[in-house]
Formats: C-alpha cells, sequence, structure tokens
C-alpha cells in the first residue's frame, strides 16, 4: 500500500492525490499542522474518511536539545522543556507519563493505527533500546481496549542509516522485537538517511540496503505488518520484500529522512526545486528541463514513449513548455507512478513474482539508462549508480534467503 | 557424570516390594540421568521402566571435602542443601512426567499413579513406568539408511508428519516444547508412524526459571543456537524443535552430510550446493526455499513462526500447487 507521508504545504496536493485515490492512507506530522486544522479540513472532505489514517508522534524530537520541533509544541504529550536523555528514562514515571499521553492523544483522535512514542537509535545496540521495549511493554498493557475495539497497533522507531551496517546487531534487536510479535499488529519504522556519501537523488549503500530489505522481511515474516516511513522509489523494493505500506511525500524531504532537512539538528538549506518527471522505466526522478525537454526533437518519437508512464502529466510534456507544468501536476504525478507500480506488486501473490517483477524493472531501467546516455547528448546525464546499487542490494537478499526467482 | 548402576536383580527387588509380578527385565544402554529397562510380566504385558538418579552428589561431596579440613557444615544447613540439590535433580523427571500426562502425543505414564522413590543409603532414585511403544528409533530404521533413496516427497511427508507431532506440543495448555529432537528420539512403528520420545528435556512456557547455570541443552548436533547458550527466563517455542526436524530432513534426503561435521550441517549455503546436485528441479528448490530454511535457519526470528503456514505449504508442493 501507499501512504502519504504528510508535510508541508499539504492540503491541495492532499486533495489532489485523494481524489484520483492513489493512496490508501496517511501517516500525519503534526510537527507540519495542527491536530485541530488537520480535523477541520478532514470534515469537508469524505475522501479521507476511506483513509487508513495514523499519526507519527515524532516523540524523538525531544531527543535532540537543538531541534526544531515546529508545532509538536502544541501536541498535549509534547513537554517541549522535557530532554529525552538517561536521566529522563531512569524516571519510571516519565515513561509511564510519555506512553499514556501519547496513547491518550491518539486516542481522543480519528485514528485506525496506534503509534508507541518513538525514540531515535544510532544504533541497534543502543541502551535506549531497553527503554523502547519497557515503553512498548505499557503500550500493549494501555491499549488492550482498542485492540479489541479494532484499532492496529503498532511499535515505532527510527533508526540512522548506519544502524543498518552491523547484522549481528540488528538479529539481536530483532530477537527482542519477536517477544512483541503477538502483541503488536505491526511496527512503523523510518530511516535517518546519510546523505553524506551519496551524490545523487536515490543511491543507497548497497550493504545497507540489503539490511534494510532483510529488516523488513524479518519483521514481516514475524507476522507484523511494516510501514516505512519517508521512502521514495526504494518503496517499491521495500514493497516487494513485504512491507505492508511505504509512506512518501510530494517534496524530496518527505521521500528521504534526513535529520538535517527534518530540523533534528539545526540546517538551513537553500536551493530550488526542479520539476521532475517520474519515470520507474527508468528508475528516476528525472529532471523535466535537463533530461526530457532537452532530448532533441528528432529523437523524442524514440525517447517519450520509453520514460513517461501513461499520467496525467504527459500531455503537457508532451506539449513541451516547462511554465504550464506546475509542482502539484509534478507531485500528483509521482503518486501516480508510485501507486501503478505497487499495485502491480501487491497484486502478485509470491515473493518470488514480486521481486522478480523488481528486479525486471531494474534490469529494463538499466538498459534503458545505457541506451538514453549513449544516444542523446542532453545537458546532464542520468546516473545509473543507485539502480545498480538496488540490483546488487536486492540480488544479495535473494541469495541470502535462498529465493528461487525462476 | 557419577552414576549409581543398577541391574536387573536389584529392578525385580523392588518391582518386587509393589507385588508386581515379572518374567524378564531387559536393560537398555544407559543414557545421562536415567536407566532404563524393559520390564515383561507374567501376564505377557510389558513396559518401560526408568530409573532417575537424583542423588545430591555435590551436596555430599561439598561435605566430605569441609569435613576433610575439619570445617563440616551443620547438619541442618547439610540436609537443606541436598534436599535443594534433590529438587534440582528431579525437575526435569518431574517435567516429562507432567507433559506426558497432557500432551497425547508422548509415551503415558502407567502401572504406577505417581513418581516413586528407592533409596540405598545415600543413593536416591526416582522411577516410574512407561507405555512400550513399538518401534525402532529413526536412527536405526531403514528411512533413515543410507542405502534408501528418498524422494523429496517422501522427505516432505516426514516433516510434515513432525510438524503434525510438533503442533499437538505446542497447541497443548502449556504449549511445551521438546527440545531434543534426533533420530534416535524418534520412533517409527510397523506402519511407518513416527513417535517422539525421551521427552527429558521438555519445557514449557510455564515452567519455572532455571536456577543453575546451564551451558548448553540437547543432542549437540540438531540443537538450535538459541539451545547452545541458556538465558534464563528465555521464551520457547516450536521454533527450537522445527530447527531439528529441518536438520533431519537434510539427512534424509542427502545421506552424505551424515558425516558432515556438526557446523557443516547448518551451513545452509552449502547443503543447498549439495541439494541442487541432487535435484535441481523446480519443485526441489521450492522445497529448500519454502520449508527447509524456513526450519533450519539459525537465528530463530528467521524461522517460520507458523506451524500451519509450513504444512500449508507442503500440502501445496505434494498437490501440485504453484
Amino acid at each position: 500500500m501507499l501512504f502519504i507521508q504528510h508535510g508541508p504545504a499539504w492540503r491541495p496536493k492532499m486533495e489532489l492525490i485523494l481524489q484520483k485515490a492513489l493512496v490508501d492512507g496517511m501517516i500525519w506530522d503534526l510537527r507540519e499542522e495542527n491536530i485541530e486544522r488537520i480535523n477541520s479540513i478532514m470534515a469537508l472532505d469524505d475522501n479521507y474518511q476511506t483513509m487508513v489514517k495514523m499519526i507519527d508522534p515524532k516523540t524523538y524530537y525531544l531527543q535532540f536539545p537543538n531541534s526544531n520541533p515546529k508545532q509538536l509544541i502544541d501536541v498535549p504529550y509534547f513537554h517541549e522543556g522535557d530532554l529525552i536523555d538517561r536521566k529522563y528514562l531512569r524516571d519510571a514515571e516519565n515513561i509511564e507519563r510519555l506512553v499514556n499521553e501519547t496513547t491518550e492523544f491518539q486516542r481522543s483522535q480519528d485514528l485506525d493505527i496506534y503509534l508507541t512514542p518513538n525514540f531515535y537509535l544510532a544504533s541497534f545496540n543502543e541502551r535506549i533500546i531497553d527503554k523502547m521495549f519497557d515503553i512498548w511493554d505499557l503500550f500493549i498493557k494501555d491499549t488492550v481496549s482498542d485492540k479489541q475495539a479494532g484499532k492496529k497497533i503498532m511499535g515505532s522507531f527510527i533508526f540512522h542509516e548506519t544502524a543498518l551496517n552491523n547484522k549481528n546487531q540488528i538479529n539481536e534487536f530483532l530477537e527482542d522485537v519477536d517477544e512483541f510479535s503477538s502483541n503488536l499488529d505491526g511496527v512503523y519504522i523510518i530511516v535517518d538517511r546519510d546523505l553524506s556519501s551519496t551524490t545523487t537523488r536515490h543511491q543507497f549503500n548497497p550493504e545497507k540496503l540489503t539490511n534494510m530489505l532483510q529488516l523488513i522481511y524479518d519483521l514481516s515474516n514475524m507476522g507484523l505488518s511494516v510501514i516505512v516511513g519517508y521512502t521514495g522509489i526504494e518503496g517499491l523494493l521495500y514493497n516487494a520484500v513485504g512491507a505492508m505500506a511505504t509512506g512518501t511525500g510530494w517534496f524530496y524531504n518527505l521521500r528521504c529522512f534526513n535529520q538535517e532537512q527534518k530540523g533534528l539538528v539545526p540546517y538551513s538549506s537553500m536551493g530550488r526545486q526542479k520539476k521532475r518527471y517520474t519515470s520507474i522505466k527508468y528508475m528516476h526522478e528525472m529532471s523535466i528541463d535537463d533530461n526530457i525537454f532537452s532530448i532533441p526533437i528528432s529523437k523524442q518519437e524514440e525517447f517519450y514513449p520509453l520514460i513517461l508512464e501513461g499520467t496525467s502529466l504527459d500531455d503537457k510534456i508532451y506539449l513541451g513548455n516547462i511554465d504550464e507544468i506546475n509542482y502539484n501536476d509534478v507531485y500528483v504525478q509521482y503518486f501516480e507512478v508510485m501507486e501503478h507500480y505497487i499495485s502491480i506488486i501487491e497484486q502478485k501473490k509470491s515473493i518470488e513474482s514480486k521481486l522478480k517483477f523488481v528486479v525486471d524493472l531494474l534490469d529494463e531501467s538499466l538498459g534503458n539508462i545505457r541506451h538514453y546516455n549513449n544516444t542523446l547528448q542532453v545537458i546532464r546525464n542520468l546516473p545509473d549508480t543507485h539502480v545498480i546499487q538496488y540490483k546488487e542490494a536486492i540480488e544479495k537478499f535473494i541469495e541470502n534467503n535462498f529465493i528461487f526467482l525462476d | 557424570m557419577r552414576q549409581y548402576m543398577l541391574d536387573a536383580l536389584t529392578v525385580e527387588e523392588i518391582l518386587k516390594s509393589h507385588n508386581l509380578k515379572i518374567a524378564k527385565i531387559t536393560k537398555f544402554p544407559g543414557s545421562g540421568q536415567r536407566q532404563v529397562f524393559d520390564v515383561k510380566f507374567i501376564d505377557g504385558k510389558t513396559s518401560i521402566l526408568k530409573f532417575i538418579e537424583i542423588t545430591p552428589y555435590e551436596s555430599i561431596e561439598t561435605q566430605m571435602e569441609n569435613s576433610h579440613y575439619g570445617r563440616p557444615i551443620e547438619e541442618l544447613e547439610f540436609e537443606k542443601l541436598k534436599e535443594q540439590e534433590i529438587e534440582r535433580n528431579s525437575k526435569r523427571i518431574k517435567r516429562e512426567i507432567q507433559a506426558s500426562k497432557e500432551v497425547s502425543i508422548f509415551p503415558k505414564f502407567e502401572i504406577f499413579d505417581d513418581l516413586q522413590k528407592y533409596q540405598f543409603e545415600q543413593i536416591i532414585f526416582l522411577y516410574y513406568f512407561e507405555e512400550k511403544v513399538d518401534g525402532i528409533p529413526l536412527k536405526h530404521s531403514d528411512f533413515y539408511s543410507s542405502s534408501m533413496v528418498l524422494s523429496i516427497n517422501d522427505v516432505l511427508d516426514f516433516v510434515r508428519r513432525m510438524l503434525i507431532l510438533i503442533k499437538v506440543m505446542h497447541n497443548s495448555p502449556r504449549k511445551y516444547v521438546h527440545r531434543d529432537i534426533t533420530p534416535a528420539n524418534i520412533l517409527v512403528d510397523a506402519s511407518n508412524t513416527f513417535h517422539l520420545i525421551d521427552a527429558g528435556l521438555v519445557k514449557s512456557r510455564e515452567d519455572e526459571t532455571i536456577t543453575r547455570h546451564e551451558s548448553a541443552i540437547g543432542t549437540k548436533r540438531y540443537r538450535a543456537a538459541e539451545q547452545e547458550r541458556i538465558i534464563e527466563d528465555y521464551d520457547w517455542d516450536f521454533r527450537t524443535d522445527i530447527f531439528s526436524v529441518g536438520l533431519i530432513a537434510i539427512e534424509l534426503f542427502l545421506h552424505e552430510v551424515k558425516q558432515f561435521q556438526d557446523d557443516e550441517l547448518r551451513d545452509l549455503h552449502e547443503i543447498l550446493n549439495i541439494w541442487l546436485k541432487k535435484d535441481d528441479s523446480y519443485r526441489s528448490r521450492r522445497v529448500f526455499s519454502k520449508i527447509i530454511v524456513k526450519l533450519s535457519n539459525s537465528k530463530r526470528v528467521k524461522r517460520s513462526n507458523s506451524i500451519d503456514g509450513l504444512i500449508n505449504e507442503i500440502d501445496q508442493i505434494l498437490g501440485g500447487e504453484e
């Protein structure tokens, strides 16, 4: 399933996405919007009613003394003065209060999934993990009646990408999570992406990505529904290995969580975003100006059908005027494409067929990128590094898990 | 391990004290704490008699050593130590008896209503009769013999039947785990039905916390990683038992791996190479990927968490469903 990762400037984008029925749920972000406004807007639009709704509690902002919590400070469970550190966690009353207030708040809203307060993990053997599991215990006890009433209850945590380096630590962590697998319905997880070593938009170190896929697969095999927040096109891989849903949004920082961009640590950003066309046939969010409109007219007949995905934006691409394309068109096009491919993955019954589909997509996109770069003299070549990384990761995952695709 | 050896004559004397009319007593080769006898009664009935020694050797030796140095433990304290050790030594057998009463697949407790105690000076035994299950251990059966060529379907059938036995344990109110499924502890009877015996390491989820250090539990070759280093309050479940079943299934299909070292048998990548050399059909690969790996992954969390899921998968493969 595809969920909207709620974020700034949301209302028109969300309405368009919902009108087109491109998503199955939404993950509200109270850092970006207050709950009263969300509720008042939802009340005016029936499309929200059929969506799976959940709130990311974002209590991890309290672990960072210089974070920018924005509107979270107005949320009843978020006490700005509290810094979640060792001293805070040593006091059992703090933990109880955090669980009670977070749960009570979610209970007071129109939600389908309740999440545990979530902590930020720099690695999978941090001391805070014990406290996290204490919280899960309390949360499970606190939500027995909610579960009986049909609400889904899920554990939640966010971790730094480098935590994916250590397989042993992940496995030990999973042993602990396993103890909760019969009481929780699922987990909501976020990777804080390490963008310092990436040079292009979609890169993901293949070893870490393999371990990420394995984490999702293992959690899912425990019987947990896995929702991965803040994902981009790599979300296709997550869906193929067993994620129940991936959250994604219109802006880049809703498709890729990074602690600087998301205000966990101070950061100022500059720059203007490009208008992009998402082509899974190229496994790219292609810059419309640099990568599409720069294709010579003589080659457009050949390349446009190879790039375009049959979305509502295609007509405007054929018209060729960047000013005619607004950002909302671009965002909706992204959701159209992701929804299309995730639906295909979901329709496939076995993990073998899902993985085969994704591997074929990666092979096709590699061929397309090479053809594109070899044939066209465009402003900027299309990088294929990330596709090679995705392929390496998924092949390693397949080998590690003794999966046969044919 | 210290052990007082009982002979058939002594056993006969003990049984006479219960007014039991014995025709013949045959001793089985010993195994650990227990001494096992095949008892034939005058009326033709046969039963298995098990003696488990619970003598508090550690306490006795400590007392002897302390006395040697002129500072014996006080009598009351010594009695308390012995009682505690006897209690520890009896724990496993009490579990086994409890399990045999609660789980239909285990041999039934018979003749006596309760565990009996035999004491000779400081030597103490508990003993009981258990229903005799006719059959031979899998390890001595044709089924396991290297001359027998088993098909993928035969192996699946074995796994399926073992899963059903494990499911009975798992579905019992106290969710028993055998923890020692080996080719020696599976009996094959004349109708080719499998029986699980020797539930000496059986554990239920409600059992008390282990109070002494145990470095490993179960037969080394077939035990799962979580049995190597026992953690207090470990939450055992059926996934420990399916691990052993997977390894036995590999041995049944690939006789050559019986010569493998224990760690080689657990190397599923290497096993896969041999497996595919024997049979690289789609069905064979599917069995390895969907069954063997889900049974015998070294990490418990990566094994299947559903016995029914595995049985369904086997049924689909046996039924030819894609």
